[in-house]
């Protein structure tokens, strides 16, 4: 049984010299004379089978500059003309909803939202609520569709393109004890399993993790993946805790969960410019001896970040005590 | 090869024009006191004004008119042996040189120093004297020969105390880096910061940095050449040295006197067994599980069949290991990476003419690491393995010539990083990443012409050629999509071939001044290809194949030379112009996949680097050093990077100075200091920032378009000799970076603050590696 797993080794050993060089090392703080970048439309755009797409649109920002309490009015995008297509002649125009909901924020990675008492503003198809209530809006996303994304703001315009691929369900999630349970009995791994369908293709996967019904976040090792297709193989994939963007690292405790977490496992089908994009991000370590940094591929033309199409299936399970 | 053979018809037709009524003086010039061979090493007629450098092997040859001359043989620390010699039938004259350290035996150095300098029609030549190099300051008082060869002008350290190096804009893969011969591919211990050689087992070092002769090919850009000594052949002794951080010991001797001898020598460093009871005390014991050693092994016997036969083996053994594994964490890393060689060389005497040398290498360097974590386990291997055949020949028809010619195969097997492991019960393997297999081979003739007292041309090609053989995966792109053609073992996959001219030339204006000259082409067929700026153990060398193709280089160099005051003084401004094509990168946004092919990853593209190069030197006396200044640019262009803009190299340092200063203040105590200066090396930046799933992003600005701070560092070492009739011993003090300067090694980016607070800031941070380090080694020689 084989299969292949992009997975920077190099980069994983090139991060423990550079942390062990860091140790031994002493560090000053000094501050280069950097051009200030020119304006661009941030995109970070979803959509998922039977949701609606949501778009949040930001500014990037000079290097250095702070993120300041008083200035996130200016961080977001707003008043921009917002249009999500498919090639069937579904169109929708979004509609702009600044949203005062931690919760909703923090599923998009804004959860300073809470402590300043700011609204999110996110952009999304103006029956929204509707949708909330019944599941049914004027654009949700479909299976193997290709999705088109079309931004102006101002002087600026932006245009993306991401399809939802075909779901592929896993198995199961499945719990194992420490290998060494008896000094760590209070620790717990979780595989998925996997079956191959016979004559796949290559296939793009993101999966992220939730511990106790938290927001799904990147596991250490990376959030994407990709598969080549063995016929019949049965696969185990650990599934390692994910850490939020302000997040330490626990080497102690890498690799598994507590005994009495809810793991919940967002498993994604998604396509090679979602793939690209998320790949460079988190494998770019920077300029150093060690290493190069890595130009972000994008998928938005015009601009910078992600507009990614997902097919989805979420998944839990209860690690006993 | 029609070029190759009008050479060759040419040379012929010189030789055979000088053989009328001519003698020949030949034989070995040696150590008196180890009976070893004097690499280079002058034989001069003083009728004649006329002079010939011993090869490799000590061996020299001159073929005279009839009459009667004096002969004049010296080497750089040894005292001049003069012979009045009839030549009136052929003469064998074996030299034995008495060595003139007066810091050892207080003999007064007699010889007049070599104006080798201005006399010889090599350019960008140096040759470097262990025993110099050894009372110079060192880092954590190891010794190294690397990073000593760094303080030359035109030569670039790759970092803060990193023993890698960049020549005249070529890089670090351009360096031919040869033990004995055999080709070392990754030449750094700890990633860099020591060289692989230990400096109680070299005999002799030269580095070639422009004017490559013919007889050097395989890489673009420089020659280090390291000889080990080949053992006492009079009576057995005993070296060594006992430092900060690594210990070493040298025994060699006579099997049999004048016959066979043997060196062997180790070297390793205690840092494992210094630092573990220290990290059982550091945070509770959670770093105790890390550990890091390094050692080296190096043998050599050579026995000697008669005065026409002599065999020589040597070898060598080096690893790293490191382990990462934090008590009670769950993520560990095992990594072992090191060199062997193996050298068998011939040395056979055809005639007093007629040297031949034949070599028999194996060398390999190897990458293996495994890392994990709860129930899964990575293992990446990477290699490269050389069998190598050299059949080389020295042959000296009159004093006018010294002609080289020889042939070299080489069997080339890439294991490029494969990547295997295990999650739970599931394994996988890379199954994409198979070897690589390739020729190398080559022809070479050279002839260094004394066409009058005042022109000296070396000229000489040489004709190589690669082969990359199946079995082999290509890919191609058809009608937008990939289709691929499998090649079966032996298969021809693709062919190079290459002619390498190479020319320099001196014009002697007066006794203490020359003009140089030299234009030389350089094809090299490997590559490592890397996203660092030292050489990592875990870097590939890659062969060329039908995408990447073989790095060509064309070095344009002209210098003045001059000495003063009976060659007390020498100094030199040489200025070069490289036009460097066929360079490979990896694109901006490659990402390592075990899955992919490496050369998925390249990007191709071009370079140029030029520059001028100011060297001042005192040879002579008890205050001796250097002063070199280097002007350089360096550029690559590739449509791919940079928006296809013209951008620096990582490595371009417009100014680069060094002083290197020794004072012999008594016979008993020497004192040296070294103060470097260098432009800050490049970095690209980020410029700008977003935010997606609330992380940072970011993005860059122009490659390399930004400057880290000034390198700059004084060191200051003091020896002090005890010694007696039968043993010797110095006592090294070194302080490295005497007044601290935080020197940059590299720059992070660290995020203050953080989005939930709304108090995000990011702030460059500059990681200096050494403060002020004193150092302490005892040397020893019994």
């Amino acid at each position: 049984m084989k299969k292949n797993i992009s997975i920077n080794n190099k980069y994983s050993f090139t991060v423990v010299i550079v942390s062990l060089l860091l140790l031994m090392s002493c560090t000053k703080e000094i501050k280069l004379d950097l051009p200030d970048p020119t304006d661009k439309i941030v995109v970070q755009g979803t959509i998922e089978i039977d949701q609606p797409p949501f778009i949040i649109l930001t500014k990037n920002q000079s290097y250095y500059s702070d993120l300041s309490l008083n200035d996130l009015s200016a961080y977001f995008i707003k008043d921009a003309e917002v249009w999500v297509y498919t090639d069937d002649g579904d169109s929708t125009k979004l509609q702009e909803f600044c949203i005062d909901n931690p919760a909703i924020a923090g599923a998009f990675g804004f959860d300073f939202i809470d402590s300043v008492n700011s609204n999110i503003c996110v952009y999304t198809i103006p029956d929204i609520l509707t949708w909330f209530n019944t599941g049914v809006g004027s654009l949700t996303g479909k299976v193997n569709t290709k999705y088109h994304l079309s931004v102006v703001s101002g002087d600026k315009k932006a245009h993306a393109t991401t399809t939802i691929p075909s779901l592929f369900p896993y198995d199961s999630l499945q719990v194992r004890n420490h290998p060494d349970a008896g000094k760590n009995d209070s620790l717990a791994s979780v595989y998925m399993y996997l079956t191959f369908p016979s004559g796949g293709v290559d296939r793009y996967v993101r999966i992220q993790t939730s511990t106790n019904n938290g927001p799904y976040y990147t596991m250490p090792g990376g959030s994407v993946f990709q598969y080549k297709v063995f016929s019949g193989s049965n696969v185990g994939l650990p599934i390692a805790e994910g850490r939020g963007p302000n997040a330490s690292f626990n080497s102690d405790r890498f690799g598994y969960f507590l005994r009495g977490d809810t793991v919940g496992v967002k498993w994604s089908q998604i396509d090679k410019g979602v793939y690209d994009f998320y790949s460079t991000i988190e494998n770019d370590g920077g300029d150093s001896p060690f290493s190069s940094p890595i130009k972000i591929i994008s998928n938005v033309e015009g601009g910078l970040g992600v507009w990614a199409g997902y097919a989805t299936i979420y998944g839990s399970v209860v690690i006993p005590k | 090869m029609k070029k190759f053979v009008i050479l060759v018809l040419l040379f012929t037709i010189i030789i055979i024009s000088s053989f009328a009524n001519s003698y020949t003086l030949s034989g070995y010039i040696k150590d008196a006191k180890t009976g070893e061979g004097l690499i280079g090493a002058s034989a001069y007629i003083k009728e004649l004004k006329k002079g010939i450098a011993a090869n490799n092997f000590g061996f020299y040859s001159i073929t005279l008119p009839e009459g009667k001359y004096t002969i004049s043989f010296t080497y750089i620390g040894y005292t001049q042996q003069d012979f009045e010699v009839q030549v009136s039938k052929e003469i064998r004259l074996n030299v034995d040189m008495i060595s003139a350290d007066k810091l050892i035996n207080e003999v007064t150095v007699s010889s007049k120093r070599s104006d080798k300098n201005v006399e010889s029609s090599d350019m960008g030549r140096i040759e470097l004297s262990m025993d110099d190099v050894k009372k110079l300051p060192a880092l954590f008082g190891e010794v190294d020969i690397m990073r000593t060869i760094q303080l030359l002008p035109g030569v670039m350290s790759a970092g803060e105390g990193n023993s890698g190096f960049y020549v005249r804009g070529g890089g670090p893969d351009q360096n031919l880096v040869l033990l004995d011969n055999a080709v070392v591919y990754n030449p750094g211990h700890l990633f860099g910061f020591f060289s692989i050689f230990n400096s109680d087992i070299i005999k002799n070092t030269t580095l070639i940095k422009g004017g490559m002769p013919a007889n050097y090919g395989g890489r673009s850009s420089s020659v280090l050449d390291i000889s080990m000594k080949e053992g006492n052949m009079k009576k057995w002794q005993a070296d060594g040295g006992i430092g900060l951080l690594a210990s070493r010991l040298t025994i060699q001797g006579p099997i049999k006197k004048e016959k066979c001898s043997i060196i062997l020598s180790g070297r390793r460093t205690y840092v494992d067994l210094i630092s573990k009871p220290i990290l059982k005390k550091v945070r509770n014991g959670a770093l105790a599980g890390n550990t890091y050693y390094f050692y080296d092994l190096n043998g050599k016997i050579n026995y000697k069949f008669s005065d026409k036969d002599r065999l020589f083996i040597s070898g060598y053994y080096g690893k790293d290991a490191f382990k990462f594994s934090p008590e009670g964490g769950s993520f560990n890393a095992d990594l072992r990476w090191g060199n062997a060689t193996a050298t068998i060389r011939w040395n056979h005497l055809f005639s007093d003419k007629l040297f031949m040398n034949t070599s028999l290498i194996y060398n390999q360097y190897n990458f293996d690491a495994t890392a994990g974590f709860s129930d899964i386990e990575f293992k990446l291997k990477s290699g490269v393995r050389d069998l190598n055949a050299m059949l080389d020949f020295d042959y000296f028809p009159s004093i006018l010539h010294a002609v080289k010619f020889g042939f070299n195969y080489t069997n080339h097997t890439f294991t490029p990083s494969t990547t295997s492991g295990r999650a739970g019960e599931t394994t996988f393997n890379a199954q994409l990443n198979k070897k690589k297999y390739a020729h190398e081979y080559a022809a070479y003739l050279l002839d260094d012409i004394a066409v009058n007292d005042w022109i000296k041309i070396n000229v000489g090609a040489r004709v190589s050629g690669f082969t990359l053989t199946g079995p082999y995966k290509k890919l191609y792109k058809n009608n937008g999509g990939v289709d691929t053609v499998i090649y079966q073992r032996k298969d021809i996959i693709q062919n190079y071939a290459g002619f390498e001219p190479r020319i320099s030339a001196r014009f002697r204006i007066n006794k203490n001044i020359s003009i140089k000259a030299g234009v030389t082409v350089n094809k090299q067929y490997m590559h490592l290809v890397s996203r660092s700026t030292t050489t990592l153990p875990f870097d590939v060398w890659v062969p060329s194949t039908d995408r990447t193709k073989p790095q060509t280089v064309i070095q344009y160099a002209l210098g003045y030379f001059q000495n003063f005051k009976e060659d007390m003084f020498e100094a030199s401004i040489e200025g070069y112009y490289k036009d460097l094509r066929n360079q490979v990168e990896y694109g901006e946004s490659y990402v390592s996949q075990i899955d992919q092919d490496e050369e998925n990853g390249f990007t191709y593209g071009s370079g140029q680097a030029y520059g001028v190069e100011f060297f001042f030197k005192k040879a002579k006396g008890k205050f001796t050093g250097w002063v070199g200044y280097t002007l350089a640019y360096t550029w690559r262009k590739f449509p791919e990077l940079n928006g296809g803009n013209r951008f620096p190299a990582k490595f371009d340092r417009r100014h680069d100075i060094s002083v290197v200063l020794q004072y012999d203040i008594t016979k008993k105590l020497n004192i040296s200091t070294v103060f470097v200066y260098g432009t800050g090396n490049t970095t690209t930046m980020p410029i700008g920032r977003y935010f997606v799933d609330g992380n940072i992003v970011n993005e860059y600005g122009a490659r390399n378009g930004y400057r880290l701070p000034a390198y700059h560092r004084w060191d200051v070492s003091l020896t002090y000799i005890i010694k007696d009739k039968k043993w010797y011993s110095d006592i090294n003090f070194s302080i490295y970076n005497v007044y601290s300067r935080q020197n940059p090694f590299f720059i992070f980016n660290d995020i203050d603050g953080n989005t939930s607070n709304g108090n995000l800031t990011i702030k460059s941070k500059q990681v200096s590696l050494f403060p002020i380090l004193p150092s302490i080694t005892w040397n020893f020689k019994i």
